[in-house]
């Protein structure tokens, strides 16, 4: 079971969406991190064949996924970042239909949509109208949906958007014992989710890829350069405009500031432990800030 | 918490379902279960129903010698029959049916279905022929309505207004010369462009309909009994055409010594009960059925499963 995406590049136009992009990958789960417009969409979407390379190559197992995209679209779960229902089936039907869409054996499909319907925890809502269902109700039926064929290849694009921080919870322990017998790559905005349950991440900026890391690693890059400082609310500004600051928190004696710099951005600021968060906006180096 | 699947090695042993048949099955269990549907072939269903109530007979005058005179045709003769159906619904149905195939593959885009079932193992000719395998399906339920609507009204109208008894052989043999044919013309049509052309899907739709009721009112212009278009027209025009001047001729000959009033109404009805001859459209109406398929295969084979751009 391997991935390898060689010299990957996307243009859209006159747009480069990913540039030379080359990874290999086995068993695992591969957190796929970035700003948006990074290009993990894209990139998602080339190994799952639903767009061409401009150039390079991506491969499944050694076959070229152009030339036996049927092959890689067997062993494939994709949870797209966007997708509509059919809302005139209910969350059962809708399974049945993409089960047997996915050449699922009538004998096996029931007893699999069952289980996957258990698995995203809507069971009593399963035989309720798509039309009826909430956002995250529509999430876990499109995750669900994903794990039908019991893929060795499950590629999931923002697969907690929309869900309530129990179901994410949840969905990260699902995707944390799915694991061991596949290949998952997981591309999200929420490092949480990353730092969760991945083993390696891959932080694509401006359609690079810029690091390829472990989470360990990323952290240890971090230690150092991670900051916290109490302070008045004009002082706060000005740290805000020279520094990336990660966390603002209003308390009675000032402003409590995490900042990451690589530099003591004041006398009085004390280093702290880093978190996964702080080692992405390090490599990243965009201003991001969460209150 | 576990993915406990049930089909780990099981899979290998049982048969795959058959893509195309499971796109078509879950196709039609899909547009089946959508009320919205079910409200358009029963709003289709009363609108023929109106259309024959509004309009089961055609004046068409005749001048013989000084004296003018509009003769009847009635919904119910053989003649009338093929009036009513062509006439009087198909124009209709063709109006209906771009927006019943076009949707066909375009709808995935629509509802952004369609990476969802892009990025399964289906194929793409089970994808494209199941898809359009169920809108010529719904398309002929829709012709089908048509004809029930025909078969409700005609011992109605023979009742009612004591027109001719219907000729239900007639009838059947105009549903499948005239209908069947334009059915799977107008269907295949528009679903080859809403599948090559899905972000264009609505444009499409329209241009279908103008064109075809361009056919129809076009057919007063070009349709004399003896041009190519009399034949291949797909909306049949040529066949009411035709016949009817056929009509008119024999009429007027039958009539020249007839003054009486009564007996020319009657002698009317006679004539108009006739079979008209719909043999000479058989093999151009197999052409053009022919071409719907064609046209399918071609946007089966131009399909782009990748698509650059999406959603």
């Amino acid at each position: 079971m391997e991935l390898q995406i060689t010299n990957l590049s996307k243009r859209y136009d006159d747009k480069w969406a990913l540039r030379d992009i080359s990874l290999r990958c086995g068993r695992g789960m591969i957190g796929l991190v970035g700003p948006n417009g990074a290009g993990k969409t894209t990139l998602m979407r080339i190994i799952a064949t639903l767009i061409p390379p401009t150039s390079g190559s991506v491969s499944w197992d050694g076959h070229d996924t152009r030339r036996a995209g049927q092959a890689v679209r067997e062993v494939l779960g994709y949870l797209p970042q966007e997708f509509g229902l059919y809302g005139e089936f209910s969350g059962r039907q809708f399974l049945r239909y993409l089960a047997a869409i996915k050449g699922i054996p009538n004998e096996l499909a029931r007893a699999r949509v069952d289980e996957v319907i258990e698995l995203v925890n809507l069971e009593r809502e399963a035989d309720r109208q798509l039309s009826t269902y909430s956002g995250g109700m529509k999430q876990r039926i499109g995750i669900a949906q994903a794990l039908l064929n019991d893929p060795e290849l499950l590629i999931v694009d923002e697969p907690t958007a929309g869900l309530d921080p129990a179901e994410r919870v949840r969905f990260r322990t699902l995707l944390a014992s799915l694991t061991g017998s596949r290949l998952i790559i997981l591309s999200t905005h929420v490092i949480g989710d990353v730092e969760a349950v991945a083993n390696r991440i891959v932080i694509l900026q401006g359609g690079q890829m810029i690091a390829d890391t472990t989470p360990d690693t990323l952290l240890e890059r971090a230690t150092g350069n991670v900051w916290s400082l109490t302070t008045d609310s004009m002082t706060a500004l000005h740290i805000q405009a020279a520094h990336q600051v990660s966390a603002m928190l209003q308390q009675a004696d000032g402003i409590t500031l995490r900042i990451v710099s690589t530099t003591s951005p004041h006398p009085n600021a004390v280093p702290i432990a880093p978190s996964l968060e702080d080692a992405y906006l390090l490599v990243v180096g965009k201003k991001s800030i969460s209150i | 918490m576990q993915s406990k699947s049930t089909l780990a090695g099981k899979e290998q042993v049982l048969q795959r379902p058959n893509p195309l048949i499971s796109v078509i099955l879950w196709e039609l269990r899909r547009l089946v279960s959508n009320y919205i549907n079910w409200g358009i072939v029963l709003a289709f269903f009363v609108f023929c129903l109106l259309v024959i109530g509004f309009k089961h007979s055609w004046g068409r005058p005749v001048v013989d010698g000084q004296v003018g005179e509009t003769i009847l045709i009635v919904g119910t003769s053989a003649l009338g029959s093929s009036y009513q159906i062509i006439e009087g619904l198909l124009l209709f149905l063709g109006i209906l049916l771009p927006f019943v195939a076009g949707e066909a593959i375009a709808g995935d885009y629509k509802a952004r279905v369609h990476e969802l079932l892009m990025s399964t193992s289906l194929p793409t000719w089970g994808y494209v022929f199941g898809r359009y395998i169920a809108s010529l399906i719904v398309s002929f339920g829709l012709a089908l309505v048509l004809l029930v609507a025909v078969l409700v009204t005609s011992p109605i109208l023979h009742l009612t207004l004591s027109y001719p008894a219907p000729n239900l052989a007639l009838i059947l043999s105009v549903w499948v010369i005239a209908i069947i044919p334009a059915t799977i013309l107008v269907s295949s049509l528009s679903f080859a462009l809403g599948t090559l052309l899905p972000r264009l899907a609505f444009l499409s739709k329209i241009a279908l309909m103008a064109l075809w009721v361009s056919l129809f009112f076009g057919s007063d212009v070009f349709d004399h009994g003896s041009t190519w278009f009399t034949l291949w027209n797909p909306t049949s025009y040529g066949i009411v055409r035709v016949n009817v001047d056929h009509f008119l001729q024999v009429y007027q000959a039958a009539v020249q010594n007839v003054s009486d009033i009564e007996q020319r109404a009657q002698l009317s009805i006679q004539l108009q009960q006739q079979v008209p001859n719909l043999a000479p459209w058989i093999p151009s109406h197999l052409v053009l059925v022919g071409l719907g398929v064609i046209l399918a295969t071609v946007a089966a084979l131009y399909f782009r499963r990748f698509r650059d751009v999406l959603g």
